[in-house]
C-alpha cells in the first residue's frame, strides 16, 4: 500500500523544480565564454598578380586564442586560429598566380621558387558588448601586422591592418552568437582590406614596380 | 460565486477586445521622391535589394532586407530579386560595408573592372535598391510579474511598449547609372501585454508593416515609372 504523504511529494516536486530553475538561471547568467570561430569568406573578385607567393603562418597565428580573465569577462576564450588560416588561404590564391605554404620565412636554403613570403600576425583583439557601449551592437576589432619578405629573408614591407566587425542585438541571439557574427564580419573586412589595399602600401608599390614592371592592374588606386 | 466569475470573464474579454481593436495598431507614412523615370523590369531582368550598414550606431537588419526582397518577388506582378547574401558574396569584396559604393557614380567606376562588369551582366541587374534604417523601441512602461510555487504558477500585470521603424530606400537605375528616386517608410506602433495568469502579447508588427509598405511602394515606383523599357 502506498502511504506517501501527498504534501511531502508535492514539496519534493517543488524543491526539484526550484533547483532546476536555479541551475538554468545560474548557467544562463554565467559570464564565462568559449567560442570557436567558424567563418566562410568568399573568394575575392580581383585581378591576380602574376607572382608566386609563399605564406608563412606561425604558431601564434594558426592557433590563435584570445584569452581574458577579468572581473567583467571571466574565463573568456575565443579560438580563431583555424578561421584566420582559412581566410588567408581563401583570399591569397585570388590575389596571386600561385600560393604555397612555407615553413620558414628564410627560404635561401630552400628549393621553393617563390617571389616573396607573406607572414600575417595578430597583434591585438578587442571586443565591446552592447551593455558596455549602450549601442545595441556587438563590436570586434582585430589588429594585424602583415609582413612581406623576399626569399632570402629580408623584409620588403611591414604594414598594420585593422579589421572591424559589428553585429546588432537581436531576439534570441545570445552573446556568443552576437560575438561570432561580429568576428565573421571582421574577418570579411580583413580579407577585403588585404585584397584591395595590398598594392597601396608604398613599399609594395615599389616592389611590384621592380618585380613585374607595373602595378596598375593589381591595385585599386594607381600606383 | 459563479456569477462573479462570469463577470470577471466578461470584463476580461471586453478589455481584450478593446485592446485588440484600439491597441497594437501601427501606422505607416510613406514618402516618395522621383528623380528620374523608371522602366518596367522585364522578364529575365532582376533587381537587388541591399542594406546599408556603414553607420556607427545602427545597421539595417538583414531580416528586413530579406523581407522586402521576398515581398517584392511575391504575387502575380512579382519582380525577380537577387538575395542579398548571394549578391554580396559573389561580388566580394566590392559590396562590403566599407567598400560598397555610396552613390551611383561610384557604381559606374566599378564597371570599369571587367570581372565586376561580367558579374553584373550575369545577374542581369536592372535596379539596385539600397535600404538604410532600423527599428527601435522608443518607449516602454508597465510590468508583468510571474511567480511559481508548489501549487502552480502564473503572471500578473500589464506592459506596453512603442516601436518605431524608419527606413529609406534609394533606387539606382543600373542601365542609365542614375538615381531614380527615394522612398521612405516611417511606421509607429504600440504593443500591449496584459497578463492574468497567462501573458497575452498583442504585438504591433511594426517592422513587418514597414517591410510590406516599403515593398508595395517600391513595386509601384518601378512599375508605374511612366516609360517603357530602355
Amino acid at each position: 500500500m502506498n502511504t506517501s504523504n501527498p504534501l511531502t511529494t508535492g514539496s519534493h516536486r517543488a524543491l526539484l523544480i526550484f533547483f532546476i530553475l536555479l541551475l538554468l538561471f545560474s548557467s544562463g547568467c554565467t559570464q564565462s565564454l568559449a567560442i570557436k570561430v567558424t567563418s566562410e569568406v568568399p573568394a575575392p573578385l580581383i585581378n591576380q598578380i602574376p607572382l608566386n607567393i609563399g605564406v608563412y603562418y606561425d604558431e601564434q597565428f594558426s592557433h590563435h586564442v584570445y584569452r581574458e580573465n577579468s572581473e567583467d569577462r571571466p574565463n573568456w576564450t575565443i579560438e580563431s586560429g583555424s578561421s584566420q588560416v582559412a581566410l588567408f588561404d581563401q583570399v591569397l590564391p585570388s590575389m596571386f598566380k600561385q600560393v604555397q605554404h612555407v615553413t620558414s620565412i628564410d627560404l635561401s636554403a630552400n628549393i621553393s621558387k617563390v617571389d616573396a613570403v607573406l607572414a600575417p600576425h595578430i597583434e591585438e583583439m578587442q571586443f565591446a558588448l552592447p551593455r558596455e557601449t549602450q549601442s545595441g551592437l556587438y563590436e570586434v576589432w582585430i589588429k594585424y601586422n602583415i609582413q612581406l619578405y623576399s626569399p632570402d629573408g629580408s623584409l620588403i614591407a611591414d604594414w598594420p591592418l585593422t579589421a572591424y566587425g559589428k553585429s546588432s542585438v537581436e531576439f534570441l541571439k545570445n552573446r556568443s552568437a552576437g560575438l561570432q557574427a561580429a568576428i565573421e564580419v571582421a574577418l570579411r573586412d580583413v580579407g577585403a582590406k588585404l585584397a584591395l589595399g595590398f598594392g597601396n602600401v608604398i613599399e609594395i608599390k615599389q616592389w611590384l614596380a621592380d618585380t613585374i614592371g607595373e602595378c596598375e592592374n593589381y591595385a585599386v588606386s594607381n600606383c | 460565486m459563479r456569477y462573479c466569475s462570469n463577470n470577471l470573464f466578461v470584463i476580461f474579454s471586453l478589455l481584450m477586445s478593446v485592446l485588440l481593436i484600439a491597441g497594437c495598431k501601427s501606422t505607416t507614412v510613406i514618402d516618395q521622391y522621383r528623380e528620374a523615370p523608371t522602366a518596367r523590369v522585364n522578364k529575365g531582368e532582376s533587381i537587388v535589394v541591399l542594406g546599408r550598414r556603414h553607420s556607427s550606431d545602427h545597421e539595417t537588419e538583414f531580416d528586413f532586407i530579406s523581407c522586402v526582397g521576398k515581398s517584392l518577388s511575391e504575387g502575380g506582378n512579382g519582380i525577380q530579386v537577387i538575395p542579398e547574401k548571394l549578391f554580396v558574396d559573389s561580388m566580394y569584396p566590392w559590396f562590403e560595408t566599407r567598400t560598397a559604393p555610396m552613390d551611383v557614380k561610384n557604381l559606374g567606376k566599378l564597371l570599369e573592372n571587367p570581372a565586376i562588369a561580367k558579374k553584373f551582366s550575369d545577374f542581369r541587374i536592372r535596379y539596385f535598391v539600397w535600404i538604410d534604417g532600423f527599428t527601435e523601441r522608443t518607449d516602454s512602461s508597465g510590468s508583468v510579474a510571474c511567480a511559481i510555487g508548489p501549487g502552480g504558477g502564473g503572471c500578473f500585470g500589464f506592459a506596453t511598449w512603442d516601436d518605431e521603424a524608419n527606413y529609406e530606400a534609394s533606387v539606382w537605375d543600373f542601365n542609365k547609372l542614375v538615381l531614380s528616386g527615394k522612398i521612405s517608410a516611417e511606421t509607429k506602433g504600440t504593443s500591449f501585454m496584459p497578463a492574468i495568469i497567462i501573458p497575452i502579447p498583442l504585438l504591433a508588427r511594426v517592422q513587418a508593416n514597414a517591410c510590406r509598405s516599403m515593398a508595395i511602394q517600391i513595386k509601384m515606383f518601378l512599375q508605374q515609372g511612366g516609360t517603357q523599357g530602355s
